[in-house]
Parts: C-alpha cells; structure tokens; sequence
C-alpha cells in the first residue's frame, strides 16, 4: 500500500478534473480500490476525502479515476470500485467488469432501476453490486416527526413522478406510526400553489418526500411557504430543507456516508467470499433541527442528543 | 522647417496666449464630450438598471398573483411601481401570454423567454419584459444534475417613458456646458495673466532695448521679476552700463585723440606754412627759370631771325656763285641752330610738364596734306618719292591738339626724308577703330638706313642718337624722337618703332581722337572718272587712295596694252587720264611711241607726274610734252594741293606760258599811309602793299597819321579803327575836316570787329572800304586799287586760313614775340593797375589776333579788354593768365 503523497491529497480535496488529468497521465498501478466519482462538486470531494483518510490508516490503496475517463482495463485491475453517484454507476455498469461495485450517494430507485438487468442481478446475487442509498427509509423520518410533533393525526405528503411508486408503501408506514396518511400526487403541470394548498390545510404535518430534482425544487418553496402560514410543521430529507425553513430533517452526510462506505471496504476485504452485503439505507445518519421554525409553530423541541439517540436506539422499522 | 504662418507676425503675449489657450480649449472640449457622453450614458444605464430592477422586482412578486391568478394582487404589486413618473404602464401577461393586467397585449412571440430581461424600443420610450418563472428552492444536499428550466408563469411588461430621460440628458448637456464654459472663463484669465506676467517683462526689455539702440544709454529695465526673465532684465541693464562705460571711454578718447590731433594739425599747419613758403620760393625759382628760358630763347631766337630774315634778302641781291653758296651755307646753318633752340625749348616744356594740350576741332588729312607740303621741297631735294596713302574710312573732323599732331608727324617725315638716301617715304593714315573715339594708325615708312636693334633701345632717350656718327652726317639734336614720343604719350597715344638697318624704318603712331559729328562734306571730285597708269605699285597705290579720297572714280592701269585698252573700250570716257612716269621710263618714253597713240585716244586733260620738275621737262623732253599737248605737268612727289589744282585745270604749268608770276606791280607810285598802333601789324601791311609796287608810310596813331598826312601828301589811308591817342574814327572825321584837298583823300578802314556803333560813326565819313581783321592780301590790294584806280569794290569778308607770314618775309618767330611782348606789357600794367596801359595793349593785341584770324586770342583779348572797362580785377586777372596760355602755346607752335 502507497500512502498518498501530500501534494495530491490537497490536489483531491480542491479539483477532480485536474486529479483527473494527472491520473490518466501516470502510469497505472494496480490498487485494492478504485474510487469513481460522478462530478467533483462539494460533497463528492468531501465524502472522497473521508474515504481516502479512513482507509489509509488501513493501508489500502485508493485510485480515484472520475467516471467520464474509466475503462474497462482500469477497471479489471483493481479488486473493488466504489461508484459515487448515479452517473458513475451508470458508466460502470455499462462496462460489464467482474470487479465488485459498491454504489454510494446513489438513490434506491436508481440503483433498482439501473441494475435490473439479469447481468447485474445476477451480480448483486453474488455480492458483486451492492449500493449504500442515499435517501433516509421513510420510518426513519416519520419516527423523526413523532419524536417533535406528538400530537399529531394527519400526515401528509407530497408525491412526485418517482415517488408515487412508493405511494402504497408509504400510505403503509404512517399507518404503522398509527396517523392518517394524507397522500397527494402531482404532475409538473399541476399549479403546485393549488394542490399543495389542500395538501397543507388537510394536514397536521407534511413529510418532504424526495423524488426528481426539479420536482424537489419547485414544489419545496410552496411546501415550505404554506405549512408556515398553515403552523403545519415539515419534516424535510436533506440537512438544506432545515436550512430552508423545515423544523427537522434526518439525512446522511458526507461523513457519514463516507464512513459507513469504509466500513463496508474493510468488511469486504475483510471477509473470506470477498461479497458484498446487499444494498440497503445508510446506519449512520444525522438530524438537523430548525429551533426558529420550531418556535414560529409553536413547538417545542426536544434537544438534538435525545432525538439522535431515540432514533439510533430505534433504528429498525 | 515651416513656421505656423499666423504665429510669425504675433507678439510674445498672443503666443502665450495662444500657448496656453489651444491645449485648454481642447482639453475642455474633450472633457466636455467625454464627461457627458459618460453621464448620458450612465443616465441611460441608470434607467435601464433601475427598470431592470423594477422588473426583477415584479417578476419575483408577481408568482403568487399569477400562480393564484389573483388580478386584484397583481394590480396592486404595480401600484407603487406606478407612481414612479417614468413609469408609464404595468403589464401582466399569464403563461399563454393573454393580459392579466395593464395594457399591452404583445405577441408573444416577440417577448423573452428565458430567464431574464429584455426590451424593446417603443416611440416615447421602451418596453422592458421578462418572463415569471416559478421559484424554487433548493433542498438536496447531493445534487447531482443542473435541474430543467423551471416553470413559466407568464410575463411581466414594463413600460418606461423617456421624458424623464430626456430632461436629465438636458440637465447633464447644460450643467457639462456650463462648467466647461466656466473652465474655458478661467482659462482664458490664466492665460492672460500668465501671458501679462511673460509679456510685460519681455515688453520692458524691448522697450530698454530700443532706448539704448537709439543711443540713450542711461535706459534700464526695472528688474520686477524673478527667473530667466530676471536675469536676463538684470543681464541687459549689466550688458547697457558695460556699453555706457565703454562709450563714455570712448568718448573720452576721442576727447583725448582729438586733443592731440590738433596739436599735430597745428605743428602740420606750421610745417605746411613753412612749405607753402618753400614751394613759394620753388615757384618763383621755376618761374624765374621760365622766364630766363622763355628770354634766352627769345634772345637767341630774335638775332637769328633777324639773320635768317637777312640772308633770305641778301639771296635775293645781285650775288655771284660764291656769295650766293655763302648765303645759303648761312641760311642753312642759322635754320638748323633755329631748330634746335626750338627743339630744347619744347624739350624743357615737356620736362616740366609746361605744355598743355588743346582740344579743338581740326582735319587730319588737312592736317597731313599741310605736313607734306612743307616738307616737298626737301624730299624733292634728295630725290625722295613721298606718298600720302589716306583712309577714305577716316572721319572727316577730329578733336585733339593739330599743332602737336602736326609737330609729330613732322617730326617723323622730316627723321624719314633725313635718314633716306634713296627710295620713297610713304606715310599711311589708317582708322583702326571707329565710333565715337576713333583710334587712328599713322604709319611713316621709309627705304633709309634702318637702326639695329641695339640702337633701338637709346632710341627715345634724350641727347642720344643712335649713332654718334649720325651727328655727324645728318646733324640734329638727339631731341626730336624724345619729343615726339613725349608729346605722343601727352596725347595718350603710342609710338612704335620697327626697323631692319639697310631695308627701312616704320613708325607707327597710334593716337585715340575724338570724333566730330558733322555733315560729310562734298567729295571735291564726286564722280570724277580718272584713268591711272602707273606701273609701280606703291606709287599707283598711293595716287589712287588719294584720289578716291577726293570721290574719284579711278581705273589704275599698269601696262600700255592696258591703258590702251582702257581708252579704247572705256565709254563714256574717262574726264582726266594721269600718266605717272619713272625716269627711266621717261627717258624710254623718247623712243616709243605711247604717248602719240595715248592723246589721239584721249582727249581731255593729261596730267604727267614725272620726277623732274616742269622746267626740267619743257627744256629735256620736249618731244614727250609736244606729244601730250595740252598737258600739267606736275613734280613728283606732288602735294595734294597740286594735284587738286592738276585735277580742276588751274594753276598748273602750260608748256609754252610763261611761268606764273604772283608778285606784280600793279599799285606802282601809289603813296599809302598806314595809320596803325600795332607794329607787327604795321609790318604785315607795308609788306603786302610793297610786294604790289605801293610806297609805305607808318603812323603808330591817328594824331601822328593827320600830322604827317599835313606834312607828306599820300594817295590812300589805311586807318586803323581802334588807336591810341586819337582812335581811327577821329582822325578821319579830322581829314574830312582839313581845308585842303588832303579832305578827300581815299580812307580805307580796318576794324578787328564790325560793332554797330563804328559803323554808324564811319557812315558820314566816305569810306572806301571797310576791311575787317585779319587781312586778307587780295582784298586789300583790290580794295586799293578800287580806292584809287577806280575798279569796283569786291564785297570784304573774313577770311578764316591763316596769313602766310612768310610771304611778307615776316617770320611766326616774330608775330610770336610781338604776341609776348604785349602780353608782358599787359602783365606789367595789370602789376600796376594802369588800366590805361591795359586797355591800350588789349587793343593791340586785339588788333593782332583778328589780323591774323587768331580768333580765340581774339575773343580772349575782348573779354580782357572789357573785363577793364568794368574794372573787375578778379575777370581780368583770370582773362590775362588766359590770354598768356595763348600767347605761350602761339609761340610753341611758331617754334615747332
């Protein structure tokens, strides 16, 4: 194992196209793993570079090559690639390798999507694709909303072109947690002002389900404008939707996907089969709490330690 | 490099002035359109940023209103917006681009789509529009893609008016004109004071300057400033005192120098006195010595004279052989000893610069023709031939001195004829140069005995002769060439000298004369057709240049067939044939038979040239002249004269007339009274009337004429007019008055002039005659032979030639010392003041001049004569010195 020289750690924490270039300039060496990241924005380079800093004490070497630049020969000479992003795990999948596939920052319905074919079926059968999601599962966040809203009985939910899939299951969950799930789903057409309104005024509380970007995006700032003129609290998925003006949000960050991804590097190098384990939601997750919100809504909110803990001590469904 | 031509003529203020203004002027300028085309533009920018802001503004709060389609909302979102004047209208389209609210209802088309805005130009402003999208948040942690264009709600239209604009813009042109104005103000005040503060010092200096250059050295420059200019105001009044002080030391020299230059004036002064004394002295000296010669001269002169006069009378006795030789060695001996007393009489003049030249009008070949004929007889004495060649090119009239060319020339022929024993002397008159100065070459050749090159070079020196040997045998005094060339250079001419000993000599005399304009005179025989025959050449040559000189035709034959030819053929014929025979031809002319065959084919005037004179010819050749008959004959060399005379037929010699006798004794037993003051002029009258036969009788004034008249009864008087004691028109008004028969004696006067008052005093007292001065010998003697043989009067008019002294056996030597003896008289009486003694010696002098036709002595001795009668001492001093010069140059052409 080669410890990484300095210059080239501070060269991956600032740019991957320029990583980039020198990687596909230098001779190839044969490495343990080979990092495939999608894009070099923020949190690509930050989960990267935790990656690179946890194993290193393991003595593994790390190749970082971005996805626009991989090959198949690249490929067959490492013994695990991790992809990061949906993108890079498009690419690889494309290249039809043997090498084993950690799927990181990837979301479940992608990962299902792009991996339907009997090929990689088959490899996720022999633990040679696996993925760590990106998104919370949904009893994680409604276990979240009970821990700050108790008195709630009406849930709803906004539901995209992706999640509407998950309509029935979801309707399943907030039924387990014993509240009336109100579900609504919308096209983009939809003037979001309008079904959002009758969502909100239906609603003691709104989950903030994630679905396609643009879906996010445009429906959030109603989401968020109408459960605060409503005093309908809004659990979002994503440590910004706190940001935004959500009262709570539980999320993986970087670090912790980082992390968990580690973990499960040295699992997997530590175990005899050399197999993955099958995909799944992320162990390792964090809250972010909005205490102005909170206070706009009249709530009171338990602090951030005994929320993290009453979830980790429940995280099952 | 060219000079700005407007800047040329500007003084140092405008061109400060202008220094500081142009770049000023152009900076404002600049500034101005820089300054405000930025704030137009910001202006603009302003605006649009503004309605851009506006827009942003309403799109970002017009989602709700749209999205709730809530027009009440949106109406009130531009309300506000509205009150901005600029803003003329709110627009509010949906996502189909239908109006919501506002006016406009655009094409969509036309409007933008993106995210941002747009406008358009509209007549009184613009359109500015931007589509309202719907706003989103961004709430994933890990976005992995840009999202879709996010959804449009529909338009927003903005309407501003550029009223406002326009009013801001004029603010801007005004206040950017004003403040541009306002620096170009101040500029100009700048530049003026600055260019006051350069000009005025430059001013002062200039000013200074023209002071001190108009010599006022005392002018400074007020030194007010500081600088260049300071120093150089301070420089200037430094450069002004130096100059004042070194003119003041100048002046001071001046001062000084002037001092000491008067004194040395006034030690020159005493010098110049003490050499004005000592040229006085000089002059005193000289003039003594002058007058020692002009006496010693006039004192050898005046017995020789007397000598030769004597000799020449005593020629005219009855002598035997031996006396007559005696007489002739005398009279030969006395003339050469004359000679040369003349001769170191000029020679002295010429030493001491005495002689002045005259300027008058003359003719050369008169001139020359006088020359030869006074020295025929002595070429014809040795058998010499003398040839004139003239030049028919030369003009008529010259100015210069005749005497001297006279003297010259004659010096040169006599030298010729004297050094030639045998062959010709042949003088050549040349123009070599005409125009209004003619140069004239006069050439005297001759076949003597030639002078050897190293004889030559003593030539022209005083005393020196080229031989001593010469001396010897041809006499003279080694002065005549001195002379010659002395009086040659005095006239500005040159005399050169080329001789072969044995072969000859030529002497050139090359003289520069002023040419006299005058109507060409007749030629004497225009178109006279003359035959010539002549076998020699340079004698044919010579005879024919000289007759085509007088305008005749001639045809020069050399042969008898030629002449024969000639006389045969010629027609019409020719009017005079001249025969020019040598000796030896004529002594062969005996035997053949010319000349017989030569007068039948001629038959007008012969004239035979031959060497042998016309006695020689009747007496040796009488068969030649009877052959000829009739014919003149003439002695070679002939002078022009006679040749002239040959050529008209007079006074030529006739074989077989008796030989011309000039003297006759046609007024034999007259007794005539000569009532004459003048002594010489007393001499001249007696002799002419003697020389006709008539007995003389002399009274010095009209007194002494009645008082011998009374004593000696005469047949005729000659009265002289002007007489001391009694004047001639008193005395005879004193004959008419006598009781006796002595009243009506013939009186004949004679006047020097005709003035209108003698006339009219002479009118009652029945002159004969009235002869006016100078004495024309033909007019007397027919005036007294009318007077008293009672033949008619012929008309009495001067007569301009001169006298011919000699004919009266009265020499120039003698008119020349009466002339001086007068003008000493006169001198010593204008010592004396004794203006009677004056007036009585101008008379006389007048009385002389115009008997001789000396007609400047004349006028000279008239304007001394009246300058006395005014007393006007100045006039008569100036006359008497003039009437000297005269007298003396008279005198010096006498002795040449």
């Amino acid at each position: 194992m080669v410890k990484l020289p300095q210059p080239l750690r501070w060269v991956l924490q600032r740019g991957w196209a320029f990583m980039a270039c020198l990687i596909l300039v230098a001779p190839v060496h044969a490495g343990d793993l080979l990092l495939v990241p999608s894009q070099s924005s923020q949190p690509y380079l930050q989960v990267v570079d935790h990656l690179v800093r946890v194993l290193e004490k393991s003595r593994v070497s790390i190749d970082i090559i971005p996805a626009g630049a991989i090959d198949q020969q690249q490929l067959a000479q490492h013994q695990l690639v991790i992809s990061l992003g949906t993108r890079a795990l498009e690419t690889l999948l494309q290249l039809n390798s043997n090498t084993p596939v950690l799927a990181i920052m990837v979301p479940k319905d992608s990962f299902l999507s792009l991996s339907t074919a009997p090929a990689h079926q088959a490899a996720r059968d022999a633990g040679r694709l696996s993925a760590l999601y990106l998104e919370q599962p949904y009893w994680r966040q409604l276990r979240l909303a009970g821990l700050i809203a108790p008195g709630i009985e009406r849930v709803g939910a906004l539901l995209g072109p992706i999640s509407r899939t998950h309509q029935d299951e979801l309707h399943a969950v907030i039924r387990q947690f014993g509240w009336q799930p109100q579900l609504t789903a919308m096209d983009n057409q939809d003037n979001p002002l309008a079904v959002i309104r009758s969502l909100v005024g239906s609603s003691d509380l709104l989950l903030a389900v994630p679905d396609q970007a643009d879906f996010n995006r445009n429906t959030a700032r109603w989401l968020l404008m109408l459960s605060l003129r409503e005093q309908v609290p809004l659990i979002g998925f994503s440590r910004r939707y706190v940001e935004a003006g959500a009262v709570a949000s539980v999320f993986s960050s970087p670090v912790s996907i980082a992390a968990e991804a580690a973990q499960w590097v040295l699992n997997w190098q530590q175990s005899s089969d050399h197999r993955l384990p099958a995909a799944g939601y992320p162990q390792r997750f964090e809250i972010s709490l909005n205490a102005e919100v909170a206070s706009r809504l009249n709530l009171t909110l338990p602090p951030l330690e005994q929320i993290s803990q009453a979830l980790q001590e429940g995280n099952t469904p | 490099m060219t000079r700005f031509r407007p800047l040329r003529n500007a003084n140092i203020h405008q061109r400060v002035m202008l220094l500081a203004l142009i770049p000023t002027l152009l900076i404002t300028i600049i500034l101005f359109v820089f300054t405000t085309r930025e704030r137009l533009n910001d202006a603009r920018e302003d605006l649009h940023h503004e309605s851009m802001q506006l827009l942003d503004y309403l799109a970002v709060s017009a989602e709700y209103g749209l999205l709730s389609g809530n027009r009440e909302t949106l109406e009130q979102l531009g309300q506000p917006i509205l009150s901005n004047p600029a803003v003329s209208a709110i627009s509010f389209l949906d996502a189909e681009g239908r109006p919501l609210v506002g006016p406009h209802q655009p094409d969509v088309a036309t409007l933008s789509t993106v995210n941002g805005s747009d406008r358009q130009v509209m007549r009184n402003g613009w359109l500015y529009h931007r589509p309202i999208l719907l706003s989103s948040v961004g709430v994933d942690d890990f976005r992995e893609r840009e999202g879709k264009k996010p959804l449009q709600l529909g338009w927003v239209l903005l309407e501003i008016n550029n009223s406002q604009l326009r009013q801001r813009e004029n603010d801007i042109l005004c206040a950017g004109a004003l403040s541009s104005l306002a620096g170009l103000l101040l500029a100009i005040w700048l530049a003026l004071v600055i260019g006051r503060s350069i000009a005025r010092p430059v001013q002062r200096i200039s000013q200074t300057i023209d002071l001190l250059q108009h010599d006022q050295l005392d002018a400074r420059v007020t030194v007010k400033d500081g600088g260049e200019l300071g120093e150089l105001q301070r420089g200037i009044n430094l450069l002004a005192a130096q100059v004042q002080r070194n003119r003041d030391h100048l002046q001071s020299e001046v001062v000084k120098s002037t001092r000491d230059l008067q004194v040395t004036l006034d030690a020159l002064e005493v010098q110049n006195r003490r050499l004005e004394q000592a040229r006085q002295r000089a002059e005193k000296a000289n003039h003594t010595k002058d007058e020692f010669l002009a006496r010693m001269s006039h004192e050898l002169r005046t017995p020789l004279t007397s000598v030769l006069g004597f000799v020449g009378l005593l020629g005219k006795t009855a002598l035997d052989s031996q006396q007559q030789e005696y007489a002739q060695v005398i009279q030969r001996t006395s003339t050469l000893l004359l000679s040369l007393i003349d001769d170191l009489l000029d020679f002295s003049k010429l030493e001491s610069d005495a002689i002045r030249l005259e300027n008058i009008e003359f003719n050369l070949i008169d001139c020359i023709e006088e020359l030869l004929e006074m020295h025929l007889p002595s070429a014809r004495q040795k058998g010499i031939n003398l040839y004139f060649i003239p030049d028919p090119a030369l003009p008529e009239q010259v100015a210069g001195d005749p005497t001297r060319v006279f003297q010259v020339l004659s010096n040169l022929v006599a030298n010729a004829i004297k050094f030639t024993q045998d062959g010709e002397v042949i003088l050549t008159l040349k123009a070599v140069e005409l125009g209004p100065k003619s140069r004239i070459q006069i050439e005297v050749r001759d076949t003597g005995i030639g002078i050897s090159k190293e004889q030559q070079e003593h030539l022209f020196q005083p005393f020196v002769q080229a031989d001593t040997s010469i001396t010897r045998r041809f006499g003279g005094s080694g002065l005549g060439l001195v002379i010659t060339r002395r009086l040659t250079e005095l006239m500005g001419g040159s005399l050169a000298l080329c001789s072969t000993p044995g072969v000859g000599t030529s002497v050139t005399l090359t003289l520069s004369l002023d040419v006299v304009a005058c109507a060409p005179a007749a030629k004497i025989f225009a178109g006279l057709s003359v035959l010539l025959y002549d076998r020699r050449n340079l004698t044919q040559q010579a005879l024919k240049q000289r007759l085509e000189y007088w305008g005749c035709r001639v045809t020069a034959v050399r042969t008898r067939r030629e002449l024969m030819q000639a006389l045969e053929q010629t027609a019409p014929p020719f009017q005079r044939l001249i025969l020019s025979f040598s000796g030896r031809e004529l002594k062969a002319l005996q035997r053949s038979p010319l000349l017989g065959p030569a007068r039948e084919r001629f038959a007008g005037e012969i004239i035979l040239l031959t060497g042998r004179s016309s006695q020689d010819m009747l007496t040796q050749f009488t068969p030649v002249i009877e052959q000829l008959q009739p014919v003149t004959i003439l002695r070679k060399p002939s002078s022009g004269n006679e040749l002239v005379k040959a050529l008209k037929g007079e006074a030529v010699l006739h074989p077989g007339a008796a030989p011309a006798r000039i003297e006759t004794q046609e007024l034999a037993g007259l007794n005539v009274l000569i009532a004459e003051d003048n002594r010489f002029n007393q001499l001249l009258i007696s002799r002419m009337l003697e020389l006709y036969g008539a007995t003389t009788r002399i009274a010095a004034d009209g007194a002494e004429a009645l008082a011998m008249l009374q004593e000696h009864p005469v047949d005729l008087v000659l009265m002289d007019i002007h007489m001391p004691v009694m004047n001639g028109i008193e005395a005879s008004r004193a004959i008419r008055n006598l009781p006796g028969p002595e009243a009506r004696i013939p009186i004949i006067s004679l006047t020097a002039s005709i003035a209108t008052p003698d006339l009219q005093a002479l009118e009652p007292l029945n002159i004969c005659a009235r002869l006016t001065k100078p004495i024309d010998e033909q007019q007397l003697i027919q005036a007294v032979r009318q007077a008293c043989l009672d033949e008619p009067i012929v008309a009495a008019h001067p007569v301009s030639s001169n006298q011919r002294l000699a004919r009266y056996g009265i020499s120039d030597t003698r008119l020349s010392s009466e002339l001086q003896q007068q003008v000493c008289a006169l001198q010593t009486a204008f010592a004396q003041q004794d203006s009677v003694q004056m007036r009585d010696h101008s008379h006389q002098l007048m009385g002389l001049a115009g008997l001789l036709g000396m007609n400047e002595l004349d006028r000279s001795a008239q304007a001394f004569n009246l300058a006395v009668k005014q007393s006007d001492d100045q006039a008569i001093a100036l006359h008497l010195r003039q009437l000297q010069r005269l007298v003396a140059e008279s005198g010096e052409s006498a002795g040449g």
